[in-house]
C-alpha cells in the first residue's frame, strides 16, 4: 500500500543549459500528502518541467537549480520510487512488447520479488480498467495493438504497480478521443481513491478532472508562481460566432475511400468543402480522420472514389495533374493546400522558427521583404515573436502546434487541412488558434479540421462524423 | 526451450561450417540443419521471406565467384575480366551453399525467438548487464515507430513544397529522422528512468529464465551435428580448412 507523499518548494529555480532565462523561478509552495492538485498556467510556462523535476528525471546535465525542491522531505531523484510519472504521448510510454511485462518493468527495477510483482501487475491492470471480467486485454496482449487511451491506462498501471505516493500526470488525455478521456480520468479517480496518493495533474482541459481535484497551483508566463487557490476555476472560452459566407466549392469527394500502406481501407462520407467555411471531421481514434486529412492534403492517393478539385483551387495546374491532389508537384501543392499533422514535430523541416514559417513563401518565390513582413505578423499573432530564432523542437507542445499552423497557412492556400488544431492550447492560445482559423476562412480558404474539442465544434460551419466502415464495393 | 539454447547450438554448427571449406562438410551441415528446423516451430509465412532473402544472397555470392573467381580447369566463357571456368563454377556452388548453411539457421533462430525472453536469458543466464540488454530491447521496439516517422516526414516535406527526390532531400530527411529518433529515445529513456530503471539499486526479474536439461541437450545436439560434419568430411577424405588471404 502506498503512503501519500507531500511536496515542498522553497524559492526553487530551474534554468536549462544554454537558455538566458530560467524556466522556473521563485517557486515556493507546499502540497500536503493526499492533496489533488491541478497545475496550470499558459502554454510554455514550464509546467512540464516542474513535473519532471518532481519525478526526479531532470538531470544535472540538462540544467541547474537553486533553492529547495523536496519530495517527502528528500531530493526528488532519491525518491524516484515515491513518484509515478505519466506523460502525454502514449507511444513513448510503452516499454515492453507484452502488457504484463510492461507493467512489471517498474517493479523489477525496484527489486520487487516475482510473486509479489505479478500480484501487483494484475491488481494494477484491474484498477485502471484494462483487465478483468468482460475485458479483452490479458498479460500476454501485445502492447502495440492497444489504442491510445488503453496505452495511457497501461502507463498508469505501470506506475501504480510500484506503489508511488505521488502521482504526476502531464496532460495524460491530450492525445485521446472523448471515450479515451473518460476512461483515463475514471482510472485515475479509482486509483487515487483506492490508494489515497497525492496527485498533481496538468491538463489544458481540466473540466473532466473537476470532481477529483481539490486545489489549483498556477504558474505565470515567466515560470513564476501566479496564484494558489483552493477554489477550482470555472473555465470559459471566448467563442467566435460563425457568421461566415460560404463561397465556391474548393474541393468535394464522391464515394471516397482512404487508407495508408498496409492498413485497412476506410470509406468516408461525401464532402463538399466551400471557400470561406470551416468543416470539422469528428470520429473516434481509428475512424480515419487523419488518413482522410492526408488524402485531402494530396499526401496519400485515394484508395477508390473521386476527389473533385474546384476551378479556383485547380487554376494554373496542368490538366493531367488536376484529377487528384496527390498527383500535384510539391511546389504546386504548397501554393494550394496547407496541411498540419497530428504530431507537429514530424512536419518541422527548418532549424529556426522564423525560417520554418517562411519556407512556404521562399519555395513559391514570394518577394523577400514581403515574406519577412508576413512571417513577422504571423509570429506576433500567435505569440511566438520572441521565439523567432529558437529551434522548433525546443518549443512547448502548444507552441509547436501554433507554429505548424502558421507555417502551413502562410502561403494563404485555398484549402487548409489541420489535424487537431486545439490540442495542448490554454484558454488564451485557444482563442488565438480559433481566431486564425476564422481569419483563414474569411480570407477565402476552405478550412478542414479534425477535432474532438466541443468548444471548437461549436464554432465551425459544418460537422462530418466519420465511423470506421469498410467500402461497400 | 530457453532462447539461448538454439542460438548457442546454431552458432556451434555455423562456426564449423565457417572454418571448413569443402563440399562434404557443408552438405552434411545443410542436411542436419534442414532436419532440425521444424523444432523451431516458425510459421511458414514468417519462414519463407527469410529463406528468400538468404537464397538471393547465396545466388549473388555464387554468381560473383563464378564470374570473377580464381580460374582453374576448363574455360567455359571469357569476356574482359569475366572468366568462367569449371573450377570457378565448382567454387561458386560451394560458396552459395556455405552462405545458406551459415546464415539460414542464425536468421531463422533469431526470427523464432521472443525478444523479451531472449533479454531475460541474456541478463539472468549469460549475466550481461541489464542496462545494456533492456536498452537494446526497447530500442528494437522503437524501429517500427521510426518507419512510421520516415513516412510522415516524407509527407511533411512534400506538403511544405520540398519533395523532389534529390540526394540532398534524402540526406535532409535522414538527418531529421536521426534527430527524431534521438528525441523519441530520450522520451522513452525518461519514462524508463521515472520507473526506476538505470539506478544502481538491485533489480529483480519478474520472468525467471530457466536453463533446463532439455536446453543442455539442444546445445549438445549442436556439438553432435558439428562432430558429424567434421567426422564425415574427414572420413571421406575431403576435409579442407578455409584459407584466408
Amino acid at each position: 500500500m502506498s503512503v501519500p507523499v507531500g511536496v515542498d518548494a522553497r524559492n526553487w529555480r530551474w534554468q536549462f543549459s544554454g537558455r538566458a532565462q530560467p524556466a522556473l523561478h521563485d517557486l515556493s509552495f507546499t502540497i500536503a500528502p493526499g492533496e489533488r492538485v491541478l497545475l496550470t498556467g499558459p502554454s510554455g510556462c514550464g509546467k512540464s518541467t516542474l513535473l519532471m523535476a518532481l519525478a526526479g528525471v531532470l538531470g544535472a546535465d540538462q540544467g541547474s537549480d537553486e533553492g529547495l525542491l523536496l519530495v517527502n522531505d528528500g531530493a526528488p531523484d532519491a525518491g524516484r520510487r515515491l513518484t509515478g510519472l505519466v506523460l502525454q504521448d502514449p507511444e513513448t510510454q510503452v516499454i515492453m512488447e507484452r502488457v504484463g511485462d510492461d507493467v512489471a518493468f517498474g517493479c523489477e527495477n525496484f527489486a520487487v520479488l516475482p510473486e509479489e510483482t505479478w500480484r501487483r501487475v494484475s491488481a494494477a491492470l484491474e484498477s485502471v480498467g484494462l483487465m478483468g471480467d468482460g475485458l479483452s486485454v490479458s498479460l500476454d496482449t501485445l502492447t502495440g495493438v492497444l489504442s491510445g487511451g488503453q496505452k495511457q491506462r497501461l502507463a498508469l498501471a505501470g506506475v501504480i504497480a510500484f506503489e508511488p505516493g505521488l502521482l504526476l500526470l502531464d496532460e495524460p488525455t491530450a492525445n485521446l478521443d472523448p471515450q479515451g478521456v473518460i476512461d483515463v480520468v475514471a482510472a485515475v479517480t479509482r486509483v487515487v481513491n483506492e490508494t489515497g496518493c497525492t496527485l498533481v495533474v496538468i491538463d489544458h482541459n481540466p473540466a473532466p478532472w473537476q470532481e477529483l481535484l481539490t486545489r489549483v497551483v498556477a504558474l505565470d508566463v515567466s515560470g513564476g508562481l501566479a496564484s494558489e487557490s483552493s477554489v477550482y476555476p470555472h473555465v470559459t472560452r471566448a467563442h467566435v460566432a460563425p457568421t461566415r459566407d460560404p463561397g465556391d466549392v474548393v474541393m468535394s469527394t464522391v464515394n471516397l475511400a482512404v487508407g495508408r500502406p498496409g492498413q485497412p481501407v476506410i470509406s468516408v462520407p461525401d464532402l463538399t468543402l466551400r471557400a470561406g467555411t470551416i468543416t470539422a471531421l469528428t470520429g473516434i481514434n481509428g475512424s480515419g480522420k487523419s488518413t482522410l486529412s492526408l488524402t485531402l492534403g494530396g499526401l496519400l492517393p485515394p484508395q477508390s472514389g473521386e476527389i473533385i478539385v474546384g476551378a479556383s483551387l485547380g487554376h494554373g495546374l496542368r490538366a493531367r495533374h488536376v484529377p487528384s491532389p496527390h498527383l500535384w508537384p510539391a511546389r504546386a501543392l504548397v501554393r494550394r493546400i496547407g496541411s498540419v499533422f497530428q504530431s507537429p514535430e514530424n512536419q518541422f523541416v527548418q532549424p529556426t522558427v522564423r525560417s520554418e514559417v517562411g519556407l512556404g513563401l521562399r519555395v513559391t518565390g514570394v518577394d523577400h521583404h514581403e515574406a519577412a513582413d508576413r512571417v513577422q505578423s504571423r509570429l506576433s499573432l500567435m505569440g511566438l515573436a520572441d521565439l523567432a530564432s529558437a529551434h522548433p523542437f525546443t518549443l512547448s507542445g502548444g507552441q509547436k502546434r501554433r507554429l505548424a499552423l502558421i507555417s502551413a497557412a502562410v502561403t494563404q492556400p485555398g484549402l487548409v487541412v489541420i489535424d487537431e488544431p486545439t490540442f495542448g492550447q490554454d484558454d488564451n492560445s485557444w482563442v488565438d488558434v480559433v481566431t486564425l482559423l476564422d481569419e483563414l476562412a474569411r480570407a477565402g480558404s476552405a478550412v478542414v479540421v479534425t477535432t474532438h474539442d466541443p468548444d471548437l465544434l461549436a464554432v465551425v460551419d459544418d460537422i462530418v462524423a466519420l465511423s470506421p466502415r469498410v467500402p461497400s464495393s | 526451450m530457453n532462447p539461448l539454447a538454439p542460438i548457442v547450438a546454431s552458432s556451434i554448427v555455423g562456426l564449423v561450417v565457417l572454418v571448413s571449406f569443402d563440399p562434404v562438410s557443408v552438405s552434411v551441415a545443410l542436411v542436419c540443419e534442414v532436419l532440425t528446423l521444424p523444432w523451431l516451430r516458425l510459421p511458414a509465412q514468417r519462414m519463407w521471406p527469410i529463406v528468400g532473402i538468404v537464397g538471393v544472397s547465396a545466388v549473388l555470392g555464387a554468381m560473383g565467384t563464378a564470374l570473377y573467381g580464381r580460374p582453374s580447369g576448363e574455360t567455359l566463357f571469357a569476356w574482359g575480366p569475366i572468366n568462367v571456368t569449371t573450377g570457378s563454377l565448382d567454387l561458386a556452388v560451394l560458396v552459395g551453399l556455405r552462405i545458406v548453411a551459415i546464415a539460414l539457421p542464425g536468421a531463422l533462430v533469431f526470427a523464432a525467438t521472443n525478444l523479451t525472453s531472449l533479454a531475460d536469458a541474456l541478463t539472468q543466464i549469460a549475466r550481461l548487464p541489464s542496462r545494456f540488454v533492456a536498452g537494446a530491447l526497447s530500442s528494437l521496439r522503437m524501429m517500427s515507430l521510426l518507419a512510421d516517422d520516415w513516412r510522415t516526414m516524407g509527407y511533411a516535406r512534400r506538403a511544405r513544397g520540398l519533395a523532389s527526390r534529390s540526394p540532398q532531400q534524402f540526406a535532409g530527411q535522414s538527418f531529421a529522422l536521426f534527430v527524431r529518433a534521438v528525441r523519441r529515445g530520450s522520451a522513452l529513456a525518461t519514462t524508463m528512468e521515472a520507473r526506476g530503471f538505470g539506478g544502481n539499486n538491485e533489480r529483480s526479474w519478474a520472468r525467471v529464465s530457466v536453463w533446463r536439461t532439455r536446453d543442455g541437450l539442444i546445445v549438445a545436439g549442436g556439438f553432435v551435428i558439428a562432430a558429424l560434419v567434421v567426422g564425415i568430411s574427414v572420413g571421406t577424405g575431403s576435409w579442407q580448412v578455409v584459407v584466408f588471404g
